[in-house]
């Protein structure tokens, strides 16, 4: 033990005896995060709102808020002897004369969007995944008040260098205060300490925008940290997690590192961009004063939607005895804001009466198997994004030279059309996506590849799930919930249903939540179809060469098998192919100098001469004779770069070779090895041409033919049925027939359990 | 360490033996591989070994890299110092991309956030390269309380309830809960003086303020920013300029405030007089000169956009258009009243001056406005 840790130990002991924090730290720091990507977004807005607090109280020592007017005599020349307030002018020094001062207002300008922003997206993150149900509901709320809060912080730090733009924003706020009915002037009045501008506001505004909202904020993410850590983070569906429990890394050491790390990180882009990218260059815009304005002037981006509503609001106004109320200020920018933030809180609550759930969810939705909570939110975002682009409308009009009027009406009639459309189209995409989770829960991924079996008949291989996806996708079952039952006027007992309108209400609510929302087929059902889709991998698995390093393509040609690395062959050049059907075959004609593939023993063992490499060993208690006859199992001499050595399998099968063939088309598994950096290595052959044959409707074989005998065999190739010959390609010089390699993981878990021995995966001692 | 178990089973510290499936035998190939999330055995979730993990010499080498970033933190800092000590303030640099930028500002800004930079790198390396990176699973535990802690609480409820006689005293309840119901009120009224009129404005109500300009009857009329008065000839027809009203320094100095200039802000447009089309009052035009007020009736941003051949003027704020030919009415945009237009003519002097105040407030509404 050195010297350090036996101070830090000792340290502890005193701090333990007498709060007793050993035991909090103990549990504490072997306490599990989950690891998402998604789950940094909270953490990137902990971080810039760090960042703001620091160069915030940097910015204090030399900002004045005060809007005495005096006279500029600082080293910035153009305003030189200018009449301006002193917060202008102190605004000025920082960003002139005091060394480093710029740097510092720019990336306290430049955090403060990153923490609005890193706010929003974290929010949509937690919507669209369902972490806001039971038990996080609260957190949720605090998660509101965080946004709303920060807006405000955001404003009224855009107000504080008094330059023109951020006084033309005040002018409108006054504007907004003193249109609200009854109270509106005297609140008006007391908050600028009179008329507009006066002399007081700035002042009022340093203390809400350095004390006020930055306490409550701090107060707010401390309990919603307390409340993250209580609670323990949500995890996405995964292999081994339930919602009983957490599956991640520890806090210490993986945790300290990574999130403290990604601390600085973030705090060294802010600075990199402090550094690089001027942001609201006020000494350009010049003092503020009430009779100027400059053209084209705009908010921040997250005020954008406000300014952007009371752009497109219509002009109405009444004058009811004598008072005035101003509608088309005071519901844009006073009511609208009102029910969005009053909405968004009340979500969580909302949602759970309406499906009735009280159960606690840990294990987050896919988006898609929430399909109507999903298109909610998109038809929010659609919603903001409108008013977001009435904010910049008159930037619209002259970079695209359309007319202001125009642009107004389109967006007064978009706001009201577009969302719900949003709305329909996002349900139906989620359902679709649903769709076809079923599918492949049913009847694994689409290989692409065409398999004749020894009678003639043509089959497409599916491939079992594997391990991560049926996880995954399993999470529908848990995410299904029929809608709730009608309510019955009367009990069972004759009672009348003191609620029964509300209920019917709740009831039609409930039945339009989960409208059309498919159901996930049951566990016995995808075991009992992954079963079969694994039996005819099996089948089919040995006439593919397996490799371990998944990125590399192996072809094959004409009974040649080429090691990993073969220039010839690459995936881009594969998917250029794409659409035709590549012959999987030992083709008997291109063996050259070795005995004719005639049958599978002389196959195996020719191609065996030819690659001279050993094979492998017999797997305990096999039959040799049955194993020779149908594996051919040889590694590479080159160790690929996971250092395993791959595992190489052809199989021909009985009979004449080539009755035994594989077909490739271009790949269809569309979507279903989804995210993941882990994953991605996988997304060989996913293309996203999943359309080709992956689309529902041809799904049942043309025609009728008879030999579509299994249920799960679905889906051949689109266009003309030729039979393959076993012989080479015609096309010589064209692309050359391939074994496509690199194997689904279940697959090679299949070859795998067909060759122990395989090195297995080991972490260093 | 009790609800801490590895992928593979081990307890925590000891994780990475080789956990191996390969020894299934091959005729088990239709039995199903897992059961859905929950009934998964710790171990089957996916691993792949890092180079690190196996190869000693990459080991080795991303500690060089760790060790390498945190130097170059230090050399970073080392920089900073030089650069705030060394490079004059007020020079610039060109950067591509970025253009013309302070150079200090560049200088500091790389070095410290390369800095910082590089110490969140490093340690994210030695995460990823060096530490342990096996899922680990914990137990989740029920939030809610025991039925036991819930009755015992209940109990404690109960009891002080029992004995402050909180449900028995009536009287005490109940004015108890008024007593607290009245207690934030001077908090409330004592924010009442963050409003203090100033002398000029002494006993006028917030609506009268709102309803009074500079501008009175005989008000010369200068010209913003100079301050020079204004003959009619000096605006040309298609003319556009921002006024003022002649005493507005001295109220300005009087007031210590630029209250008067945001109300009596004014922009002087002049047409030929059969364009007019209709004025708020008669004649209240000089030879085709129209004064309005400056500030938008929306909410109040000052407008000088003229359209000259339209006559229209529009806020720059949130396009609000109104037509000046026609008595100032909104033709389009937010904004609900017309901008209010001061009457004009010329004193003795030949002078533009106003022939009386606003007929009606300017700026945005108010709820006692009418
Ligand atoms: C809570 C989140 C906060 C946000 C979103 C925020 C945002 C802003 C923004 C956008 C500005 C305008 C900067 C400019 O371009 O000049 C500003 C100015 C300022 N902020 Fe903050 N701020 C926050 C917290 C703080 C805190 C905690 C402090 C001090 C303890 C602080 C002190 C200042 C000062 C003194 C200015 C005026 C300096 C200047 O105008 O350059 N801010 N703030
Ligand atoms: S302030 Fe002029 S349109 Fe809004």
């Amino acid at each position: 033990m050195s010297t350090t840790e036996k101070v830090g130990e000792s340290v502890a002991t005193y701090v333990d005896q007498r709060v007793g924090s050993n035991r909090f730290l103990g549990r504490s720091l072997k306490k599990v995060f989950p690891d998402h990507w998604s789950f940094m977004l909270g953490e990137i807005a902990l971080y810039s709102f760090i960042i703001v607090l620091l160069t915030g109280v940097f910015l204090t020592l030399f900002y004045k808020p005060s809007m005495i007017e005096v006279v500029y005599d600082g080293s910035y020349v153009p305003l030189k002897g200018v009449m301006m307030s002193e917060a202008y002018a102190s605004t000025l020094d920082i960003s002139f004369d005091v060394r480093g001062g710029l740097l510092i207002r720019q990336m306290h300008h430049w955090a403060a969007l990153l923490f609005i922003a890193a706010m929003a997206v974290h929010m949509f993150r937690v919507f669209f995944t369902g972490a806001f149900r039971k038990p996080r509901e609260f957190n949720w709320v605090i998660g509101i008040g965080l946004v709303t809060l920060g807006l405000g912080a955001g404003f009224s730090g855009y107000s504080l260098p008094d330059d023109l733009l951020s006084g033309t924003g005040l002018q409108i706020a006054r504007g907004i205060v003193q249109a609200i009915p009854i109270i509106g002037t005297w609140a008006a009045f007391l908050l600028f300490d009179g008329e507009f501008p006066g002399t007081e506001f700035i002042s009022r505004l340093y203390g809400v925008h350095i004390l006020l909202i930055p306490g409550l904020i701090l107060a707010l993410v401390t309990v919603h940290l307390m409340m993250v850590w209580t609670q323990k983070h949500t995890q996405f569906p995964g292999p081994g997690r339930t919602n009983d429990n957490v599956v991640g890394y520890p806090l210490m050491p993986i945790y300290m590192a990574k999130a403290g790390g990604f601390f600085f990180i973030v705090f060294g882009i802010t600075a990199l961009i402090g550094g690089l990218v001027t942001i609201n260059p006020i000494w350009i815009f010049g003092p503020y004063t009430p009779d100027q304005v400059g053209a084209g002037s705009q908010p921040d981006w997250y005020i954008g939607w406000l300014d952007g509503a009371l752009r497109i609001f219509p002009n109405i106004e009444t004058v009811l005895f004598g008072f005035t109320i101003s509608w088309n200020i005071f519901i844009p920018s006073v009511i609208i804001p009102g029910i969005v933030f009053t909405v968004a809180a009340l979500y969580p609550f909302l949602e759970a009466w309406v499906t009735g759930d009280k159960r606690n969810h840990n294990l987050l939705d896919r988006p898609r198997n929430a399909p109507t909570r999903t298109a909610l939110g998109v038809m929010a975002i659609t919603f903001y994004v409108l008013l977001f682009i009435g904010g910049g409308n008159d930037i619209i009009a002259i970079t695209f030279d359309l007319s202001i009027n125009s642009i107004i009406w389109f967006l007064r009639i978009a706001v009201i059309v577009l969302p719900p459309i949003a709305f329909l189209v996002t349900r139906r995409i989620c359902i679709g996506l649903q769709r076809r989770d079923r599918e492949k829960l049913l009847h694994g991924y689409e290989s692409g590849r065409i398999l004749r079996l020894p009678h003639g008949e043509f089959i497409e291989v599916h491939e079992p799930l594997n391990v991560k996806d049926r996880a995954v996708l399993e999470s529908a079952i848990e995410a299904y919930r029929a809608p709730l039952p009608a309510p019955e006027r009367v009990d069972a007992n004759g009672v009348a249903n003191k609620h029964y309108r509300i209920d019917v209400i709740r009831y039609k609510l409930s039945r339009w939540f989960y409208a059309d929302d498919i159901v996930p087929p049951t566990r016995a059902e995808i075991d009992a179809g992954q079963a079969h889709v694994s039996h005819d991998a099996a089948l089919e698995a040995p006439l593919h060469a397996y490799d371990e390093d998944e990125t590399v393509m192996v072809p094959f040609h004409g009974g040649v098998l080429h090691t990993a690395g073969e220039p010839a062959t690459n995936r881009e050049q594969l998917e250029e192919r794409g659409g035709n059907l590549y012959l999987h075959t030992i083709d008997p004609s291109s063996a050259p100098a070795t005995p004719r593939c005639r049958g599978a023993r002389h196959s195996s063992e020719a191609l065996l001469e030819l690659l001279g490499s050993e094979s492998s060993a017999l797997p305990q208690g096999a039959d040799e004779e049955k194993f020779r006859r149908d594996q051919f199992v040889t590694r590479p001499s080159r160790p690929l770069a996971s250092g395993h050595a791959p595992l190489v399998g052809l199989r021909c099968r009985d009979g004449p070779c080539g009755s035994g063939t594989a077909l490739r088309a271009r790949g269809s598994h569309g979507d279903s090895r989804r995210g993941g950096a882990g994953r991605q290595r996988r997304r060989r052959r996913a293309d996203g041409s999943s359309a080709r044959i992956g689309s529902r409707g041809e799904r049942q074989p043309r025609g009728g033919r008879a030999h579509h005998r299994q249920p799960h065999r679905r889906g051949h190739p689109r266009g003309p049925q030729r039979p393959l010959p076993c012989r080479r390609s015609s096309r010589r010089n064209g692309p050359r027939p391939n074994l496509h390699l690199g194997l689904h993981p279940a697959r090679r878990d299949i070859a795998r359990r067909l060759v122990p021995g395989e090195p297995e995966v080991s972490t260093p001692a | 360490m009790s609800d801490l178990t590895t992928r593979d089973g081990a307890s925590a510290p000891d994780h990475g033996h080789g956990h191996g499936n390969g020894d299934v035998p091959a005729d088990d190939l239709a039995r199903p591989l897992y059961e859905g999330p929950g009934a998964l055995p710790a171990a089957d979730i996916p691993h792949r070994p890092r180079r690190s993990d196996f190869d000693p010499k990459a080991a080795r080498r991303a500690e060089r890299q760790v060790a390498g970033l945190f130097l170059l933190s230090m050399l970073m800092v080392v920089l900073f110092v030089v650069a705030y000590i060394a490079i004059d303030p007020q020079a610039d640099i060109y950067i591509p991309v970025f253009g013309e930028i302070g150079y200090m500002n560049f200088a500091l800004g790389l070095t410290f956030g390369l800095g910082v930079f590089c110490i969140g790198a490093g340690a994210i390396q030695w995460a990823k390269k060096l530490m342990p990176d096996v899922e680990v699973v914990q137990e989740r535990h029920s939030l809610a309380s025991t039925p036991h802690e819930d009755v015992e609480t209940a109990e404690q409820y109960e009891r002080g309830k029992e004995e402050s006689g909180f449900a028995q005293y009536k009287v005490i309840r109940r004015t108890l809960i008024a007593a607290l119901a009245l207690f934030p009120i001077p908090l409330v009224v004592m924010l009442r003086d963050l409003w203090t009129p100033t002398d000029s404005a002494a006993g006028l109500s917030p609506a009268e303020q709102l309803s009074t300009t500079a501008w009175v009857e005989g008000m010369p009329i200068v010209t913003d920013g100079t301050y020079v008065k204004i003959r009619p000839e000096d605006i040309p027809v298609g003319g556009l300029v921002s006024a003022l009203p002649e005493d507005i320094e001295e109220i300005q100095k009087a007031e210590h405030n630029l209250n008067a200039r945001g109300k009596a802000a004014i922009i002087l447009v002049r047409m030929e007089p059969d364009e007019i089309r209709a004025q708020q009052g008669d004649g209240w035009d000089y030879q085709g000169i129209l004064a309005y007020s400056k500030i938008c009736t929306h909410v109040g941003c000052p407008i000088a956009l003229y359209e000259h051949r339209t006559h229209h003027l529009l806020c720059p704020c949130h396009q609000s258009t109104f037509d000046l030919a026609d008595a100032g009415n909104v033709i389009f945009g937010p904004a609900a009243r017309r901008m209010p237009q001061l009457p004009i003519g010329v004193n003795e002097e030949g002078f533009l001056v106003a022939k009386a105040p606003f007929a009606e407030p300017i700026g945005p509404s108010f709820w006692e406005r009418g």
